[in-house]
């Protein structure tokens, strides 16, 4: 419970976007913070197990900051991209599908918004409906709109192909292409 | 500077009919007079603009823009169109059940039509592919009552399908029948090519390949790769880009060009 709460401290930055968000989030926000602490005992239990990103400590902003504000940073980069063409992996839907997404004993992807899922578990708890996987990819499939994310993608193929053993293949894309694809958005950042 | 391009057009819009060697050296003319502004402005950019994924926001230092050369365009060939089709999951959509084939075909979204034209008196044919033409002045954007249907800062028209309401009213005011409407739920998508039911679409020039530095369509790549090159990509503001170069050596024109929207899409032999 105590997670859920802002940090003083730590959200100065964010602080003029706070009475805004929270007129935003109305009624589910405070839903979560009750269902969210009965479900999951802390910050990034959500994480699908078999996802990348259950392998990594950092989502692409603090945890918490995500947690509560997600959809800002989302909604942010997609002007980003339709109107500015930047294509960063940072904060894109696309990066949030390849990095959450979990697999299944094949090592095949299970779309993100299935249930039990990433993004559905919480919008289930959350009351949250999305329209956004009409159109989105729920699986990363077909990602030629960004070099790094293409390479690292391949890459984890043919790991997957080479290895079969799921742990073996988590194990070889957390010390090889995936650190490197942490790493890169932030240095493309401006 | 799009007042230069325009200049273009206009200037060899007033020697239509006459000579097409002389009209191809007003255009000549005029394009080198507009080169050099542009590549005083290029020049710092040149670098990492075309090597790697944007990091700035796209700006109008370049216009995209396509040359098609009907002579080379082959009778029965649908290799832009196929390769169209992958690039942007097109060919992922599955007819609905129990519908009407004919219909399906008919409303299938499409973004390149590949057209037959036929000068009855001479029975001359001319095959072309025809698709968003990226006007200059888009009739689609003008009627569009939120704003969805927009022209990027690089000329690329588009639609952002976020704020899209599925009116239709841009697929009316096309004048080239460049826009689809998306009828059915879509099962299976691509990451670079979101696509859901209710909204407009076509055409965007590849804008992902764009955006992470390539400067090739997957239509222009197809055709070339078969061995036609019938299809021109490039730099409208560029005047050394082979684009460029091409519409300076030989007769273009737009399709529908006295409705003055200066399309980014020319066909040459037409
Ligand atoms: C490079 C991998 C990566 C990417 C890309 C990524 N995340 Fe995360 N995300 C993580 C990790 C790792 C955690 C868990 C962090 C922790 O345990 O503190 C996490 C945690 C979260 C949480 C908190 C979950 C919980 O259980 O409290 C949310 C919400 C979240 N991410 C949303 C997103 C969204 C939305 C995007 C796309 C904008 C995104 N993430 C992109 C790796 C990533
Ligand atoms: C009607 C279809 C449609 C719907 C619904 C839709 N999008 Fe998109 N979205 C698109 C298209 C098309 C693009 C442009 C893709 C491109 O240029 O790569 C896009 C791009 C984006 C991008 C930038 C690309 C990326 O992966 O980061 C983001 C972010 C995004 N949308 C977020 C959302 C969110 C959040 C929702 C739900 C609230 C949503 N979209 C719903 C069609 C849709
Ligand atoms: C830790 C819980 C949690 C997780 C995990 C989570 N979300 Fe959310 N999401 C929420 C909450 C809470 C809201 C706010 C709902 C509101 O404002 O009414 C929300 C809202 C959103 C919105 C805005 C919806 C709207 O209608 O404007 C988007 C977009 C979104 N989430 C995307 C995602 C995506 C994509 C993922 C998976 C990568 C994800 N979320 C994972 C809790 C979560």
């Amino acid at each position: 419970m105590s997670n859920l709460q802002p940090k003083p401290g730590g959200r100065a930055g964010v602080a003029p976007l706070v009475p805004l968000v929270l007129r935003f989030l109305g009624l589910s926000f405070l839903g979560l913070s009750w269902a969210g602490a009965a479900q999951a005992s802390g910050v990034g239990d959500f994480v699908v197990e078999s996802s990348r990103a259950a392998k990594l400590n950092n989502c692409v902003e603090p945890t918490e900051y995500m947690r509560r504000y997600h959809m800002e940073v989302i909604r942010h980069q997609r002007d980003t991209t339709v109107y500015g063409g930047i294509r960063s992996t940072k904060h894109s839907l696309a990066g949030c599908v390849d990095c959450h997404v979990g697999y299944d004993a094949q090592h095949e992807p299970v779309a993100i918004n299935a249930k039990r899922q990433f993004c559905k578990r919480c919008h289930n708890y959350a009351a949250v409906t999305l329209n956004c996987f009409d159109c989105h990819a729920t699986l990363p499939e077909g990602e030629g709109w960004n070099q790094v994310r293409l390479q690292v993608h391949d890459k984890r193929h043919m790991d997957a192909s080479s290895q079969g053993h799921r742990t073996e293949h988590a194990k070889a894309t957390l010390s090889g292409p995936s650190t490197a694809a942490a790493a890169a958005p932030e240095g493309r950042e401006r | 500077m799009s007042q230069d391009i325009n200049q273009v057009s206009q200037q060899r819009r007033r020697f239509i009919g006459a000579a097409a060697g002389a009209a191809a050296g007003a255009v000549a003319g005029a394009a080198s007079a507009a080169g050099v502004v542009v590549a005083a402005l290029s020049s710092s950019v040149a670098g990492n603009a075309e090597a790697a994924p944007r990091t700035e926001p796209v700006s109008d230092r370049h216009r995209w823009g396509m040359l098609i050369d009907t002579a080379k365009c082959a009778d029965g060939c649908t290799a832009c169109v196929d390769a169209c089709d992958r690039e942007n999951g097109l060919n992922l959509q599955s007819e609905p059940l129990g519908n009407d084939e004919e219909k399906w075909q008919n409303q299938r979204p499409v973004w390149i039509r590949k057209v037959k034209l036929q000068d009855n008196a001479t029975g001359v044919v001319t095959n072309l592919p025809l698709m968003c033409q990226h006007c200059e002045h888009p009739p689609c954007v003008d009627v569009c009552p939120t704003g969805a249907s927009f022209k990027r800062a690089d000329g690329i028209v588009m639609v952002d399908r976020h704020t899209c309401i599925g009116c239709r009213y841009c697929i009316m005011a096309c004048p080239y029948k460049a826009r689809s409407f998306v009828h059915e739920p879509v099962e299976h998508k691509l990451t670079r090519a979101p696509r859901g039911m209710g909204c407009v679409e076509s055409c965007n020039l590849c804008m992902h390949r764009l955006d992470e530095g390539q400067t090739t369509t997957a239509c222009s790549d197809a055709c070339a790769a078969g061995g036609h090159h019938a299809i021109l990509f490039g730099d409208l503001k560029d005047p050394d880009s082979p684009l460029r170069q091409a519409m300076a050596a030989q007769p273009s024109r737009q399709i529908r060009e006295e409705l003055e929207l200066n399309t980014g899409v020319r066909y040459a032999g037409l």
